[in-house]
């Protein structure tokens, strides 16, 4: 079964050691794993605002059919609009950190970027977390973004999507619950038989495969997805189907 | 392969269902499951009647799939020695095969010496939660360097240290010298190299497969080990063999 993992990230993380650092490496991992598609984002550009960390990976994941290319934004950033246009045509969709960034998502910088991305019909990507925060550094720690805030902004723009990744499992059920726009990968996502579990309380229609990858072990993601008490219909959306839909791959 | 999840826990309430978990073991291959107790079912200061309630649910379950299901003993060294002492036999004749201790008690205190005397007496091993957090659960939750001083007082009890993930970097380095102490895979999400780290620095003999289920999901707690970079060798280790050996003698 064709995988599409939309939670893939390369580059340094000063908390963790990866098993590798360059796209190629990253590649031949994912093709060990089964996952035949990859949305892809800079680590580095979490922590550091140099525009150089976007435009590098841009640049590499051009001619590569492996990996979709996902800036990071920080719409609290003067010129952010500029340099994203920088990556049109073949944009499919920014990625925002708020709580690493510091900006509200009740701001209007938020509704500046909104407006950018539904007039492309972008999805917004909003990583909830990067780690498990009972294990963050004392002296660096950055809670979770709410799922009240994420609501919020999901319900001020219905027809907006956005796909909230690295959601523990009860954030998803609430996330879901509450709106209709709002999708969320599977890689924070965890219960016993995790994917059927979900299917019972709403629908899993809107979960996507995603792995977090390299940050979790790439395999407890695939092996989540292939063994959960799903209908092969279910299986087909969250692998591949709904992210197809979402950033438009049978366009590329 | 056979698999032995030494680390899951089955709810008074049977939400999930026993029959569920152990369905679902079934499909990920799992043929073995040691049962910890429903340990937070009362909040972490159970009283000794709830303990003893814990600790029924899960002899019955042993019981109910003899061969398939295992249980350790809970305790709460809060208690007076001689209910733990009662206890710890009642339930090893009753077939359990460890002591699975959690947060009531820092495992530093006085309090845990006749009960590791006990256990040491019985050759059960023990099992404690330990995890190195930015903000503890309560005072009382033991570190692996709380671990590391527990298992230093007494060498000739094999202590599990629950949660490798959670321990990080520095809790493998806190144990690495003391060769009674083993670690359980369980906690926090599969972040990945914390299998190949723990392998390079304490041997695959001293890692246990432990899921925390239904907490967690077999299916993403088994990804950690097969998707680490470690021989076949050494996964087959921590995920049967050394349990075998450690907690299912023949
Ligand atoms: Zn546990």
């Amino acid at each position: 079964m064709k995988i599409v993992d939309v939670n893939v990230s390369i580059g340094n993380w000063p908390f963790q050691r990866f098993p590798y650092y360059d796209l190629q490496a990253l590649s031949t991992a994912l093709d060990a794993e089964g996952v035949s598609l990859a949305v892809v984002t800079a680590v580095e550009a979490i922590l550091n605002s140099d525009p150089c960390y976007n435009q590098n990976l841009h640049k590499q994941c051009q001619n590569d059919r492996k990996f979709v290319f996902l800036p990071v934004v920080d719409p609290s950033m003067p010129g952010w609009e500029e340099r994203l246009s920088a990556f049109l045509p073949g944009l499919r969709g920014v990625k925002i950190f708020p709580n690493y960034h510091t900006f509200a998502l009740g701001s209007s910088q938020i509704r500046d970027l909104i407006l950018f991305l539904k007039a492309l019909t972008l999805p917004l990507i909003i990583q909830m977390r990067v780690d498990d925060e009972r294990n963050q550094h004392p002296h660096m720690r950055v809670a979770g973004v709410a799922v009240e805030d994420i609501t919020q902004l999901a319900n001020l723009y219905p027809d907006q999507v956005i796909v909230c990744l690295n959601a523990y499992i009860q954030e998803v059920e609430q996330l879901l619950q509450n709106s209709e726009n709002i999708y969320a990968d599977i890689s924070f996502c965890e219960h016993m038989d995790t994917l059927g579990t979900l299917n019972k309380t709403l629908a899993a229609e809107r979960l996507l495969f995603g792995s977090h990858t390299p940050f979790l072990y790439t395999r407890s993601a695939t092996m989540k997805l292939n063994l959960s008490r799903i209908s092969k219909e279910m299986r087909q959306k969250i692998a591949w189907k709904n992210a197809e839909d979402i950033f438009r791959l049978e366009e590329l | 392969m056979n698999i032995i999840d030494s680390h899951i826990h089955a709810r008074l309430n049977d939400n999930p269902s026993i029959e569920s978990i152990l369905d679902f073991s079934q499909h990920c291959h799992i043929d073995r499951l040691v049962i910890l107790g429903d340990v937070l079912a009362f909040g972490f200061f159970p009283s000794p009647d709830q303990i003893k309630q814990i600790n029924n649910h899960s002899i019955d379950l042993i019981k109910r799939y003899p061969g398939r299901l295992y249980g350790f003993c809970f305790l709460s060294p809060e208690h007076p020695p001689v209910f733990i002492d009662e206890e710890i036999k009642r339930c090893k004749k009753a077939g359990l095969i460890g002591i699975k201790l959690e947060a009531s008690v820092n495992c530093r205190d006085d309090r845990l010496t006749s009960l590791m005397q006990t256990a040491s007496g019985l050759n059960l091993p023990v099992l404690h939660h330990s995890w190195y957090k930015t903000e503890k659960i309560n005072p009382a939750e033991s570190d692996p360097a709380d671990i590391a001083y527990l298992a230093a007082r007494f060498p000739d009890v094999t202590i599990i240290m629950a949660h490798l993930t959670a321990v990080g970097i520095r809790g493998v380095f806190d144990i690495q010298k003391l060769k009674n102490v083993y670690v359980d895979t369980s906690g926090a999400q599969p972040f990945s190299g914390a299998i190949e780290f723990a392998v390079d620095y304490l041997g695959a003999d001293r890692i246990l497969y432990g899921s925390d289920a239904h907490y967690r999901d077999f299916t993403a707690q088994l990804g950690r080990i097969y998707g680490a970079k470690i021989t076949d060798a050494d996964k087959e280790k921590i995920l049967y063999s050394n349990a075998k050996r450690i907690l299912l003698p023949d």
